[in-house]
């Protein structure tokens, strides 16, 4: 009978090394084949200009903005381009979304107004919100914050979400 | 010190805790693995919020991380070069417990990217143990004398 106990030993430096050299390589070799046959490929090289992005108006973070929702102080608007519903929102949120801006913005029309205090948020992707955030700002909104971390963070860290069509403006 | 002999399993308790370590860490890396291979886009603005990795390595590293977690979760589970997996399984929970702690102590607010590229679990105490923890569980199937049950058991049975 075996012994129950289980043993430990110190391995083969060498073979241990030869084994991962194996699986790097494989692992290398996927990663070429899957890179040179996927249409839209991620180029070798990052663009500093495209990941050093300045946003065109001021952070906030999670704590002050579930703050300033508890408050009422600020209007929230969801850029994300998803359909109402689909995901969850911060209730009373406006949806106004990159690629419907104009009619989205002119259907809130009645309830957003230039001076008001505005936070963004959208999924994490904060390229995403500050693209919305300069089309804003082009037409005269001032008071623009951007909310880091996106809808699930917020989630995750205690904020009211719902899932209703009818809570988020649009 | 010498490998069991090949083909030989041990006491069935210690092949299963080996086994079982052995699929958790392959499960959970090739399971981590797949949202970024199918976005390397977006794990690659994951990878970038950590401020730790040089602009200029930023898409190989993105592009090829997730093959690594893939290829070493796959042999894992399947008990192929057991070791070598799991010394670099090992390596990545090591690289993740430290990129984590940095974020911490920089007080990012980011998502982790684990396992969702949007969005997911935003990197806190509980993701330090979580990966601290994952760190813990390689050390079962590198050092163990018993391989667990595997693929090679069964071939060579056959």
């Amino acid at each position: 009978m075996p012994d129950a106990g289980l043993q430990v030993e110190v391995p083969k430096k060498s073979r241990v090394i030869r084994e991962s050299m194996v699986l790097l390589g494989i692992a290398l070799l996927l990663t070429t084949v899957a890179w040179a046959i996927r249409p839209n490929r991620l180029p070798m090289t990052a663009l500093s200009s495209f990941y050093d992005l300045e946003l065109p108006a001021p952070v906030v973070d999670l704590d002050r903005a579930m703050r300033f929702y508890a408050e009422g102080s600020h209007l929230f608007v969801d850029i994300r381009p998803i359909e109402l519903g689909v995901s969850p929102y911060i209730p009373g949120a406006f949806a106004i979304r990159q690629n419907s801006f104009e009619d989205d913005l002119l259907a809130a029309g009645d309830f957003i107004y230039p001076e008001d205090p505005l936070i963004l948020y959208g999924s994490g992707n904060l390229q995403e919100v500050a693209a919305v955030a300069s089309r804003f700002i082009e037409r005269g909104y001032e008071n623009i914050l951007i909310m880091t971390g996106g809808i699930e963070a917020w989630h995750r860290a205690g904020g009211p979400v719902t899932q209703a069509q009818e809570e988020v403006h649009d | 010190m010498t490998e069991s002999a090949p083909g030989r399993l041990g006491h069935p308790l210690c092949e299963g805790i080996v086994l079982v370590c052995r699929l958790i860490v392959g499960g959970t890396l090739l399971y981590a693995s797949l949202n970024k291979i199918a976005h390397p886009e977006a794990f690659a603005q994951v990878v970038h919020n950590y401020r730790m990795v040089p602009l200029a390595l930023l898409h190989p590293f993105a592009l090829l991380l997730p093959w690594v977690e893939a290829v070493v979760g796959l042999a894992l589970i399947l008990g192929i070069y057991r070791r070598g997996a799991a010394l670099l399984a090992l390596l990545l929970a090591l690289m993740f417990t430290i990129a984590v702690s940095f974020a911490l102590a920089r007080h990012l607010d980011i998502s982790c990217g684990c396992f969702h590229t949007d969005g997911g679990d935003a990197v806190g105490l509980s993701l330090l143990i979580r990966d601290i923890a994952l760190v813990l569980v390689c050390l079962v199937p590198l050092l163990s004398r018993q391989g667990g049950w595997s693929l090679g058991h069964l071939l060579r049975r056959g």
